[in-house]
């Protein structure tokens, strides 16, 4: 599941995300196996129950931090609305680069509104909670 | 009306998003080779917020035309950088101070020995270039009395050796004594990526409690920790 979401990007940060991945993976299948019913939902479809995982990592890992960085330009011109740019060693992040990572980040979560996946849901510090929120979320019904 | 999930439709969950990675596949692929760089600029800037969120005046100096200079790395000469001023007036006395990334601060117990924190605040014009006589080039760097707080930036899981590592630092390079009790600044701290596991958790209780730092967790995920009130952290007062 975590190949479709690292295979475009850089090494370090692919090989970043499968570790978290591989980490989380064990612990994440142990409340899936469990009789507990705060899980009792994640039995229906494991292969799903992954694909959201990796979702997850790859939404906090790569879109977060490409998000924010647009979101640092906006800011450092609203303090100074003669600043146009932000240079980072030889690489200058100019509004043409925020206004790319701002539409990508606008259609992604339409597509995440669109399957009424929260940000909370994807953005944990833990993987229990994951695990719960995941099982709450495919418990709750979607009318038609 | 039929009782549904979103996932009847998994396939097509996955057909979506499959399309969302391949038509963005040149973004994630040029810019993500920097979110390592994005991740410390984006935490300079919530050192930043933090400042304007406790009635500061922020203003960012020395800009290159248009251009916002982040420091990236220890080397090179800060005057040929950007940074923020930030300043308060507390009854009479008009407090400035300037947030500096990658700046070499000197040892508070012993000359001529230093530290390059990611993130530092210091007193309004306190940076010094000397050539200490056991470097063969000058050197820019901020003497401990004037160092208010710094700040570690990693983007990495929370391990062990790095957390007890930081806990030390502040010692050497912070002076504690003769403080007064505002304006206050966030006490030293390490801002991580990377979420904890169980140990970590305990690991950060423990050292918060022993020393006064601030470790901060999933920054990706709660970004607004390092600048929020929401978030208790521990501060320290300023040196005058």
């Amino acid at each position: 599941m975590i190949d479709l979401f690292t295979r475009h990007l850089p090494s370090q940060v692919s090989i970043d995300i499968r570790r978290q991945y591989e980490s989380l993976l064990p612990i994440f299948n142990s409340y899936i196996d469990s009789e507990n019913e705060r899980y009792f939902e994640l039995k229906n479809d494991r292969d799903l129950d992954h694909f959201i995982l990796a979702l997850a990592l790859f939404y906090s890992s790569v879109i977060i931090p490409l998000r924010e960085a647009g979101n640092c330009l906006k800011d450092l011109r609203s303090h100074h609305q003669k600043i146009q740019s932000i240079r980072l060693s030889k690489f200058e992040f100019s509004s043409d680069s925020a206004n790319v990572i701002h539409e990508m980040s606008v259609e992604m979560s339409a597509l995440l509104s669109q399957y009424r996946i929260s940000e909370h849901l994807l953005l944990f510090s833990d993987i229990k909670n994951f695990a719960r929120n995941l099982n709450q979320y495919l418990k709750s019904p979607d009318y038609e | 009306m039929n009782k549904n999930t979103p996932f009847k439709d998994k396939d097509v969950l996955i057909k979506d998003i499959e399309a969302f990675l391949q038509k963005h596949s040149t973004l994630f692929r040029v810019q993500g080779t920097r979110i390592s760089h994005f991740f410390e600029m984006n935490c300079y800037n919530y050192v930043v917020k933090y400042y304007q969120n406790h009635g500061f005046d922020v203003l960012p100096v020395n800009l290159d035309g248009k251009v916002f200079k982040y420091k990236i790395s220890a080397a090179g000469d800060p005057k040929n950088f950007s940074h923020f001023l930030v300043s308060k007036t507390i009854g009479a006395q008009k407090y400035e101070f300037e947030i500096h990334h990658n700046l070499a601060l000197e040892c508070a117990h012993e000359s001529e020995i230093f530290y390059t924190a990611d993130i530092s605040v210091i007193k309004k014009t306190s940076i010094e270039r000397t050539q200490p006589s056991t470097y063969s080039m000058k050197r820019s760097f901020c003497r401990a009395k004037d160092l208010q707080t710094f700040f570690e930036v990693k983007h990495l899981a929370p391990f062990p050796e790095l957390l007890f590592s930081f806990s030390g630092i502040p010692d050497s390079f912070l002076v504690i004594s003769g403080r007064i009790k505002n304006p206050k600044h966030l006490a030293p701290s390490l801002l991580m990526s990377g979420r904890p596991n169980f140990h970590a958790e305990k690991i950060k209780k423990y050292l918060q409690k022993r020393h006064s730092i601030n470790i901060i967790f999933n920054l990706f995920g709660t970004p607004s920790a390092v600048y929020s009130n929401k978030y208790s952290k521990r501060t320290i007062g300023t040196t005058f």
